[in-house]
């Protein structure tokens, strides 16, 4: 443990990590939102 | 209305980031010197400082927004300060999470009331109320103005809060290399780099999340 | 116009009594909790009054100032306040002055119990003591009050009035606790002096700060 380079890793995990997470995320979010509201977007155009 | 990624400028910049990003990272590794008693520990500081310039970038812009939503009453500059405040959030989150890991071989302990930190913890909280007072619903116009005000107000504060913290205790000192210029050039060039790489990635987040935020407000409208 | 709506918030206070009893009273029941949850020794707790002090302090400000801002919810009075054609920074600076009356009241009356039922000295320099803590209330209402009047119309207004309020106030939180420790202590002015510039400053930003953008706050 002398060099610590266990604590470098974890911290770069959890950095890289987190804004890897981030970005899929709101890859999902985007396509989940997307698609609902060309769903209600077709409903609203047929009523 | 596309997908934020279809659209060619955004996903250009996304592979740049991406590069850019990757880039960095092996620079950190292998291109940066080691210093002596801190070893691998010192090389978390070239990503712990820059979330935190990012974090407070993220907040700065969230104040700016809110006196442009004053004065001119658009609502895409709302739109920008919550996009702000989220991603601000999330980079403070990281600084609160990696300072104690930071502290714990630098430092001995965990946790330290220096006044970046301290300043850090401070304005995560107020934020955290920021977000409560969004979500607790009312009158959407009055919200997003009193929202507005907030986000000033956290960002006045923050020098204030520095200041105190800093006289609060002198006999704690703030992280050490925090004296950049007298850095020696490996360490500042590739932590000026770091730096730029955070920034970008930061305002490609911006873009991301004001589209999704419109596109949220699209089809809340359509509901 | 200030006059007077300093006037009917000190009127109102003088006929229902409610807002100085019930800082009061949360004040008595802060230091009994405090009495019976310290199990030290006396010399640490004196060492530990000054932030005591403010804590208690810090409570029953929240407690005031809700209630101060509650009382404008009934019966509407608020928008009938703000439809007339006054400067709304100056409902600001009414609630602000009138807040700072109360809990000076308060805290002059609270300030023996605190040091008696604690088993405490006086401070040596009472005089100095009461008119430093007196100054820092000035800051600590500024700023109570700005977020107060955001949080006003929103339904949970009591979680969200601490919740955005203690962590701006925590630069003054440090401040006064050093102030009131410097001073029980007998220190020179010299020694604190920075902590006064600091409430100094924080008092004239958030003025300012208040004035100006109660407009905004309060708008329908």
């Amino acid at each position: 443990m002398y060099n610590f380079f266990n604590y470098f890793l974890l911290v770069y995990i959890i950095v890289v990590g987190a804004i890897l997470f981030w970005f899929i995320f709101h890859f999902l979010n985007e396509k989940k939102l997307f698609l609902s509201n060309k769903q209600l977007s077709l409903d609203k155009d047929d009523s | 209305m596309k997908l934020f990624f279809q659209n060619k400028k955004n996903l250009i910049l996304l592979i740049i980031v991406s590069i850019l990003f990757i880039v960095n990272l092996i620079n950190i590794i292998f291109f940066t010197p080691m210093i002596a008693d801190q070893h691998w520990a010192q090389k978390i500081f070239y990503v712990h400082v820059p979330s935190a310039w990012v974090g407070f970038l993220g907040y700065f812009i969230v104040m700016i927004s809110g006196f442009m939503l004053l004065i001119k009453n658009d609502i895409k500059w709302d739109d920008t300060a919550l996009a702000a405040a989220e991603i601000g959030t999330f980079f403070m989150a990281l600084v609160l999470i990696t300072g104690p890991i930071w502290a714990k071989p630098i430092w001995g302990t965990t946790w330290i009331w220096e006044p970046r930190l301290t300043t850090t913890l401070i304005l995560f909280l107020y934020y955290m109320g920021y977000f409560m007072f969004r979500s607790f619903g009312g009158n959407i116009e009055r919200i997003r103005r009193q929202a507005a005000v907030l986000g000033i107000i956290a960002f006045i504060n923050v020098p204030i809060i520095f200041l105190s913290v800093q006289f609060w205790d002198p006999e704690i000192q703030s992280h050490p290399q925090v004296e950049m210029a007298n850095q020696p050039p490996e360490i500042l060039y590739s932590f000026l780099f770091s730096l730029s790489v955070f920034t970008i990635m930061f305002i490609l987040m911006l873009k991301y999340k004001v589209h999704l935020i419109n596109l949220k407000n699209l089809s809340n409208k359509n509901v | 116009m200030l006059f007077s709506l300093i006037k009917k918030e000190l009127m109102m206070e003088f006929r229902s009594k409610q807002i100085i009893l019930s800082m009061l009273f949360f004040g008595l029941a802060i230091i009994l909790i405090f009495a019976l949850s310290s199990n030290v020794s006396r010399v640490i707790l004196s060492n530990y009054a000054p932030g005591m002090f403010w804590l208690m302090n810090l409570f029953i400000i929240v407690l005031g100032v809700h209630r101060s801002f509650a009382y404008e919810k009934d019966f509407d009075a608020f928008s009938i306040l703000i439809s007339n054609p006054i400067d709304r920074g100056l409902i600001f600076v009414a609630k602000w002055v009138s807040g700072f009356l109360f809990i000076s009241v308060t805290q002059f009356v609270i300030f023996v119990p605190f040091f008696k039922l604690l088993l405490l000295e006086f401070p040596e320099n009472t005089l100095l003591f009461l008119s430093t803590t007196l100054f820092i209330n000035i800051a600590i209402m500024a700023v109570a009050n700005l977020i107060s009047g955001i949080v006003l119309r929103s339904k949970f207004s009591e979680i969200l009035l601490p919740l955005l309020l203690f962590p701006l106030l925590s630069p003054i939180a440090i401040a006064a606790t050093k102030i009131s420790k410097s001073v029980i202590s007998l220190q020179p002015f010299a020694m604190w002096n920075e902590w006064f510039l600091i409430i100094a400053s924080i008092i004239v930003i958030f003025g300012l700060a208040g004035y100006a953008l109660f407009d905004y706050v309060v708008e329908e």
